[in-house]
């Protein structure tokens, strides 16, 4: 059979470009706050029902679902993060007091969700039309993707390598003492980032939920891969990220073909991400990390 | 004196309950005779599990209207499988061991009749299935006490098999659910192939995880593999993704073939899946439903008591919870063995049309009908049957 790879590379930035845009705050948050939050799943399921909202319920469109499912997603987590985690560390609570409350947090965005829209799956109501390039087809669903993936990727490298601010969130994620014994207002970047962060979240549900669909489970689908990208990334490691997310993609979607042509069920593929976790993890605990310890 | 009059009062306290029986027969609530109906009401097959549950409450209303059975009235004991074999067969027990029912309409899918069906027998409780159509029941060793209504799997797949020989594809694709429903269905139709001398080749088996939700990669398998037919086997909400990213890929100028499973206004949820269906599929199947007074009275009645008109499988749903009340008619009572015996002689006209079993427990013979996707002048999709073909 003949295999169209570039069809295949392609499928695989696309699947990366979701993985990266919600892995970037999750990464970060994580190394910030020092612990992994996973309402993170949830705010990309928000994200994708704000965007469901504006664009299809209020018929508003694509851009002001982007905008507003990235400020209200954002506001919603700056509000977790004031009101419960940071209150909770104050108090002395662990990494896994805060996990556990992370939890709960998401349990309760995410049956609060089921209540409001219901758990029956809904769709975008955009319609996208397609391009033939050669071999390639691309909907334009996946030009935006890739569009908005490369832009907050270039924008974030350029803020966190060129501004006063990336500059602090470096500074907080490698040594918050140090950062703030040089008077950098460490809580300030740790709400920015966690504002941003969800933002962006809500960005790849919107992406999710449109070339699929949305249910109140839409986060929690793919916040396994996600997790997948922090770690092999290295947590807290934006430009590792941006590697693991299409290292991830790339195997879920090569997965596919040899599961096919093996014969077996593609539900393996899944795991095939896994797998790269646990190696990881044995080898390299610390991720792709060490390729880019300046950053 | 003092306690002559309390031994007088406690004797009458004492009596009260006597005298309180004696006096009620007239007017005692006669315990219902309860069916069990396990449908999913939740998960992939949800939104089709809500729609046959009304098929079942339609047919116990008409059953009460009617007298009831054994002179007592009928009442259903809801359970929802979930679309999950393990939760299905929980609820089957919870059916069985905690409401003590003797006959169950259902299960709804063909794994939790795998994982229910000899628990059933266990107990000598009675299930007819309204849609487990895996051929691979009938290999089961409880399969006395498991009845069908609707037809099976490899009876569909003998259809879709005349399909692709009518039209004369040589490269046939297939995608479906990894699961009992989808594998059972590709083998079956395969098979069905080979032994009627098809000539051409199944190109490539895409076996997909309806939890994914993402087919990019799949489906590009079966553009690269340059089919000229797909025959696909879904559920609502994962066909759904299916259609509308095959759509993307532009596997929309080859030919489709669907089934039961992604047939009703469901897959039309998302434009784009509609877009698609309208566009690609040349022909699905499903379960013809009865031609005849039977299914006239029985959609006239459920259109008006629901405001809907039945989709697919309500009317077996329907027929196999009044298969359930002739069965223990016949009986004369109410206790497994006898219903079953009973079940095995039963032959009635229901809205599916004539409905006897064959030894196995399935259903003797029927119709299927071949369905496309048409989209009207007002841009709304429907399911139009295209023909009827008895097998």
């Amino acid at each position: 059979m003949d295999i169209n790879w570039a069809q295949i590379l392609l499928n695989s930035v696309i699947t990366g470009s979701i993985y990266l845009i919600g892995a970037i705050g999750l990464s970060v948050t994580y190394r910030l706050s020092n612990f992994s939050n996973f309402a993170h799943a949830e705010f990309i399921t928000l994200g994708a029902f704000i965007g469901y909202w504006v664009s299809s319920q209020l018929g508003w469109g694509l851009l002001p679902a982007f905008i507003i499912a990235f400020l209200l997603t954002g506001t919603v987590s700056l509000l977790c993060y004031r009101g419960i985690f940071q209150p909770l560390a104050k108090r002395g609570a662990s990494t896994i007091h805060l996990m556990i409350a992370s939890i709960a947090v998401g349990f309760i965005i995410r049956y609060s969700i089921g209540a409001g829209w219901g758990w029956t799956p809904q769709y975008f109501l955009n319609t996208w039309t397609t391009y033939e390039v050669g071999a390639i087809r691309i909907t334009g669903l996946w030009l935006l993707l890739i569009l908005v993936t490369l832009t907050s990727a270039l924008t974030m490298h350029f803020a966190l390598m060129r501004t006063k601010l990336g500059k602090a969130i470096r500074a907080s994620s490698s040594n918050p003492e140090l950062a703030a014994a040089s008077g950098i207002n460490v809580n300030r970047v740790i709400l920015i980032t966690w504002f941003i962060g969800a933002g962006l979240a809500a960005i790849a549900g919107i992406f999710r939920g449109a070339s699929t669909q949305v249910w109140p489970m839409t986060g929690w689908d793919i916040i396994l891969p996600i997790f997948a990208v922090v770690v092999l990334g290295g947590i807290g490691n934006y430009h590792g990220a941006i590697v693991a997310a299409f290292i991830i993609g790339l195997t879920e979607n090569i997965g596919v073909v040899a599961l096919t042509n093996l014969g077996l069920a593609t539900e393996y593929r899944m795991a095939l991400a896994f797998l790269i976790i646990i190696i990881t993890l044995i080898v390299k605990p610390q991720g792709l990390a060490m390729f880019f310890r300046r950053a | 004196m003092r306690r002559k009059i309390l031994l007088v009062v406690m004797a009458v306290l004492l009596l009260l309950p006597a005298l309180a029986c004696s006096s009620e027969p007239e007017e005692a609530q006669v315990e219902p005779v309860k069916i069990g109906v396990l449908l999913c009401l939740t998960g992939d097959l949800g939104p089709m599990g809500l729609k046959m549950m009304q098929g079942a409450e339609l047919a116990v209303t008409e059953i009460n209207d009617a007298g009831g059975v054994l002179g007592r009235p009928v009442e259903l004991v809801k359970e929802d499988g979930a679309t999950d074999p393990a939760k299905g067969l929980d609820r089957a027990k919870k059916l069985i061991n905690v409401n003590g029912v003797k006959v169950i309409v259902g299960p709804m899918i063909s794994g939790t009749a795998l994982s229910a069906g000899g628990f059933a027998k266990e107990n000598d409780v009675v299930m007819v299935t309204p849609s487990a159509t895996a051929g691979d029941i009938s290999k089961q060793d409880w399969t006395d006490y498991f009845f069908r209504i609707c037809l099976l799997d490899d009876l569909q797949s003998e259809v879709l098999s005349q399909v692709v020989l009518e039209n004369g594809y040589t490269r046939m694709a297939t995608m479906v659910l990894n699961n009992t429903y989808g594998v059972g269905l590709e083998n079956s139709l395969v098979k069905a192939l080979k032994e009627a001398g098809w000539q051409g080749e199944h190109v490539v088996g895409v076996r997909y995880e309806e939890a994914k939700k993402d087919y990019l990669s799949e489906l590009q398998q079966i553009k690269d593999s340059k089919a000229d037919v797909v025959f696909a086997c879904t559920y609502a909400d994962d066909g759904i993704i299916v259609f509308k990213q095959a759509l993307d890929i532009g596997l929309d100028d080859i030919a489709w073939l669907g089934c039961d499973g992604n047939h009703g206004a469901g897959l039309f949820k998302d434009p784009k899946s509609a877009e698609f269906m309208a566009k690609a599929i040349v022909a699905g199947t499903r379960t013809a439903g009865g031609v005849g007074a039977a299914n006239d009275k029985f959609v006239t009645n459920y259109t008006a008591k629901f405001g809907e008109e039945p989709e697919v499988y309500c009317d077996t749903v329907y027929d196999a919870t009044w298969a359930a009340a002739k069965a223990i008619e016949a009986a004369g009572v109410y206790e497994g063995k006898a219903i079953r015996d009973a079940m095995e002689q039963l032959s009635f006209e229901g809205a599916s049309g004539p409905i006897s079993f064959d030894e196995k427990g399935d259903r003797a013979s029927g119709t299927f009908e071949l369905w496309k996707v048409e989209k009207d002048a007002q841009g709304k999709y429907s399911n139009v049957r295209i023909g009827l073909v008895n097998i």
